[in-house]
């Protein structure tokens, strides 16, 4: 019998891998999208598909120029979740060129130029977001009314989505001036701008029985998705905690004040993007806190930024800004809230 | 002495795969059973930062590599903290034989200040006697003295 081979650490396989754990966030973000498809039509599947092209070509052209192997870090399945994530953020008919511009925004500076994954400062899909947001303002208030609203018009099948997509211009019979709807919070802004009273807000067709009609069922399957996450214990339970708690608790005080100025605490919570960060933004492991503390943190700075900017900011959700900017803060806190380790502070020997 | 020993069959160490960037998920920390944060420590270790890897309690890691299992980077995290421990070791008895050697080469400065102090004060009473006009006379006394008593003890 040959002695025992001594081998150094680590011994056995882990568990899990980063492939594993990208693979199941994309699984948990089908109910999510199989929603806004419905709600949407099929120009959301086409824009998931856009980013997803434009990431992995972005991607591979990065990682041939960093001189990095090409097949571990495309097949680690990052570029097509910040892909994804992008691309729920977007209208549905958005032109391709958004997403090409988006993608090379995230991918290329918020992500390789910072080093690659798990290098990067700032949320490379919320960068994304944030870059064509602020570029192309325009292409964001075409947002589709959702399917089953008292319209005369349904949502474009796959041809007019494509056509509108690829050429930038609607296919007749279509036409934005009809097609295209300001989104709830949109309104909300606009209306409360005018001096209307939240019951008077509320009574028009777009809003449903907590948020915006349509809207309000996409933030639940998000949350379904969310739960299924941290069931699996892929992302930790403090930052959605954080997120949601935080937005009752910033806009309860004030929706209980006065209820005819403010919006209710749950529309806030199923109206744009909050529900979709709370549970798959916030979390990203790279670019959010790691610390249990600073992962409370991190999510109630998120939810008071997104808050403020709904209120106040020059855009009707901030949700991008807000990430961003906590990304900024998480380094900091990170170290600032560190938990003692088992014997720290005991007289040493 | 290991704080803990794993035993495999031949193949399982064929399956560890190729390790990945970390990503900061922080599966590590939650099965860390001394409550580190090893993310942070790769972090700072692999900056170079051997003393805030240390702030951060490097040395309470019990090299257990339970980290190590629950990575889904598949990073040698056990691996990089016994170095990580290894390297501190070093700079430590570095610094410590740094300082003996500091405090010995002070003595010898000292010594030595002393010694020629001792010297010179040495050399200044023999020149007094020296120059004294009954030097010489004094000197066969003296050796006279010594003589006499030398023979007296003979005698005896």
């Amino acid at each position: 019998m040959s002695p025992p081979e001594v081998t150094d650490s680590p011994h056995l396989p882990a568990r899990r891998s980063v492939r594993e754990m990208m693979g199941l966030v994309l699984l948990a973000l089908l109910p999510g999208i199989m929603a806004s498809v419905a709600l949407f039509g099929p120009g959301v599947v086409l824009q998931i598909g856009l980013a997803t092209f434009f990431a992995l070509v972005f991607e591979g052209l990065m990682l041939g120029m960093r001189g990095k192997p090409l097949q571990p870090f495309i097949s680690d399945l990052s570029a097509p979740l910040t892909a994804v994530l992008f691309a729920l953020c977007l209208p549905p008919l958005t032109p391709w060129w958004v997403a090409a511009i988006g993608m090379a925004a995230a991918i290329v500076v918020g992500k390789h130029l910072y080093g690659g994954l798990g290098h990067n400062l700032f949320n490379p899909a919320m960068v994304g977001v944030a870059v064509v947001l602020v570029c192309f303002p325009g292409e964001f208030t075409r947002w589709l009314p959702p399917a089953g609203l008292e319209q005369p018009f349904a949502t474009p099948g796959l041809i007019d989505s494509m056509k509108a997509i690829f050429s930038g211009q609607l296919p007749p019979p279509w036409a934005w001036d009809t097609l295209a709807q300001a989104t709830p919070l949109d309104t909300l802004r606009t209306s409360g701008a005018q001096g209307l009273m939240q019951d008077e807000i509320r009574q028009q067709p777009m809003f449903g029985n907590v948020g915006g009609k349509g809207w309000e069922w996409i933030a639940a399957f998000h949350a379904l998705g969310g739960l299924f996450l941290l069931w699996k214990k892929i992302i930790p339970w403090q930052t959605p905690v954080a997120v949601l708690s935080a937005t009752v608790a910033f806009s309860l005080p004030l929706w209980l004040f006065e209820p005819a100025l403010h919006p209710s605490p749950l529309f806030h919570i199923f109206s744009g993007g909050l529900m979709l960060a709370a549970f798959f933004i916030a979390t990203d492991p790279v670019t959010g806190c790691t610390t249990a503390r600073g992962r409370l943190i991190f999510g109630f700075g998120i939810a008071l930024l997104t808050l403020l900017i709904r209120r106040w900011g020059a855009y009707p959700d901030g949700i991008a800004f807000a990430v961003l900017l906590m990304n900024c803060a998480a380094p900091l806190i990170d170290g600032l809230t560190r938990a003692r380790y088992l014997g720290e502070g005991a007289a040493s020997d | 002495m290991p704080d803990s020993v794993v035993i495999t069959s031949k193949h399982e160490n064929d399956r560890v795969p190729g390790e990945l960037p970390c990503i900061r998920c922080g599966y590590c920390a939650s099965a860390c059973p001394v409550r580190l944060q090893p993310q942070q420590l790769l972090w700072h270790l692999r900056a170079g930062s051997l003393e805030r890897a240390e702030n951060d309690g490097l040395h309470a890691c019990t090299e257990c590599g339970i980290c190590d299992a629950v990575c889904p980077s598949h990073i040698p995290l056990a691996r990089q903290f016994r170095l990580g421990k290894q390297s501190m070791a070093l700079k430590t008895a570095l610094s410590t034989q740094a300082e003996a050697a500091r405090l010995r080469f002070e003595a010898r400065g000292q010594r030595l200040q002393r010694e020629s102090v001792e010297r010179a004060e040495l050399e200044r009473t023999r020149t007094q006697t020296m120059a004294a006009p009954d030097a010489i006379a004094a000197a066969l006394a003296r050796a006279r003295a010594k003589r006499g008593a030398n023979a007296g003890e003979k005698g005896e």
